[in-house]
């Protein structure tokens, strides 16, 4: 009896010792990941437009993948309460999809994302009474925005098409649109124009995106990127960005430098106030930034 | 007007991606072995076929610069690649020895450089790490493991 209780407890204690030895071998591979980023950068900017007044913005990202394909994005990023105003300075994007194809050919993806900035609101005149010159219909709106995303991609070539399914593009309607170019402009014939067009949202707004990540070394990478927004019923706030930049990881972290360029075509629109002055949010600059993946 | 300025931009990013395009030589099985330095020069991890099945490969830190503290990672297999196919090797698995997961993984060498993919469910959805050949070990510290 006592001779087979010891032969018992070998036996379970050479199991024990393979098990651990094997436990890594045998271990399953993952069937979903989830990678959080905190990113602290001198310039929030968002398709080439400062969401920060040009000032330094922290942002943290969620993003979560399963093996199906289906991913899924949280990202909060502090931004300036002078450009979403009355707004709790946070800029919220979620987003869900899915991802296939082959990473070194053609990959695909499709989902849907919102952008909001909880709290913010603004008011802006619909119409405009040319008898009297003054503005009327005044409406409250908001800056939240809900796209339908296609993402096409070869080897390091990103493209992605946005198409904006929410009512507005970041608030653009006759509203803020037409009214901020009156207020704004010097010649009052182009904000006149645009409020004759009737009322409008920009339902419809088509955003493109195409970036390439070239490995210069291991741990730097080069980053090129243009982007193109038309904004439907607006042609005026069409604009166009483009981003140059150098991205090194070292000791943990993920150091940035990027140039950033944006062109709008009628300025107006992408200045906002600040105090008793007026700034732009389109002009071209250097943003820095460090983050960390957890 | 100044938005008429994206198109030389649009031009330097087309040109940019033909970099990719440069002439690769013809991959080869054996060009995966030997030793390989982290893309941040933290690790030296060998490749070689695995000791219970030479028709696979096998990968093992050699060289951690944090050896002989807690977080030294000497001796970990980090890799194991079943087969050779399409100039790759591929149904294998990473090992992530500082997150403690474990990923399906892809190894190919291009243009003189190991690249592991470690990836869940489709390679699509994953992370590359680019290494660089060295010859030897760095003199310190030493893994004794």
């Amino acid at each position: 009896m006592f001779e087979f209780r010891q032969f018992t407890v070998l036996l379970l204690a050479t199991m024990a010792s393979v098990t651990a030895m094997n436990a890594m071998a045998q271990e399953a591979t993952a069937s979903y990941v989830i990678d959080t980023e905190v990113k602290f950068t001198t310039d929030q900017r968002t398709r080439g437009i400062s969401d920060s007044l040009n000032g330094p913005s922290a942002k943290v990202s969620v993003q979560a993948a399963h093996e199906s394909g289906l991913i899924a994005l949280a990202e909060f990023a502090s931004v300036s309460r002078d450009q979403f105003l009355d707004g709790s300075g946070l800029g919220v994007t979620l987003a869900a999809g899915y991802r296939f194809g082959d990473s070194e050919g053609w990959h695909y993806g499709v989902g849907l994302a919102r952008e909001m900035f909880p709290g913010s609101r603004f008011d802006a005149p619909q119409g405009f009474d040319l008898n009297t010159g003054t503005p009327t219909e005044f409406r409250s709106g908001n800056y939240d925005s809900s796209f339908a995303v296609l993402e096409v991609g070869y080897g390091a070539i990103e493209g992605r098409l946005m198409n904006v399914i929410s009512k507005s593009y970041r608030g653009a309607n006759t509203g803020s649109v037409c009214g901020t170019m009156l207020a704004l402009m010097a010649d009052p014939t182009e904000g006149l124009e645009c409020y004759a067009r009737g009322v409008h949202g920009s339902r419809g707004s088509w955003l493109l995106d195409l970036d390439y990540k070239y490995k210069l070394a291991p741990n730097t990478t080069l980053t090129l990127h243009v982007g193109k927004q038309k904004v439907k019923n607006f042609k005026e706030a069409d604009f166009t960005d483009e981003r140059i930049g150098i991205a090194h990881k070292q000791w943990g972290y993920e150091w940035g430098a990027e140039w950033v360029m944006t062109q709008t075509k009628v300025r107006e629109l992408y200045l906002a106030q600040d105090g008793d002055r007026l700034r732009k949010t389109d002009n071209d600059r250097l943003v820095l930034s460090v983050s960390r993946k957890f | 007007m100044k938005g008429d300025t994206v198109k030389p931009w649009t031009s330097i990013l087309l040109l940019a991606c033909g970099m990719g395009a440069l002439p690769v030589q013809a991959a080869h099985p054996d060009d995966a072995k030997g030793l390989w330095i982290t893309a941040e020069k933290d690790a030296v991890i060998e490749f070689k076929p695995c000791a219970d099945k030479p028709s696979a490969l096998c990968a093992h830190i050699v060289w951690d610069k944090d050896a002989g503290t807690s977080t030294d990672t000497c001796g970990v297999q980090i890799a194991q690649m079943e087969r050779y196919d399409d100039a790759a090797w591929r149904a294998g698995w990473v090992y992530d020895p500082r997150g403690k997961r474990k990923y399906k993984g892809v190894l190919r060498v291009k243009s003189g450089d190991l690249f592991i993919r470690a990836f869940i469910g489709v390679e699509v959805l994953g992370e590359t790490e680019q290494l660089k050949r060295v010859t030897s070990l760095p003199a310190n510290p030493v893994c004794k493991s």
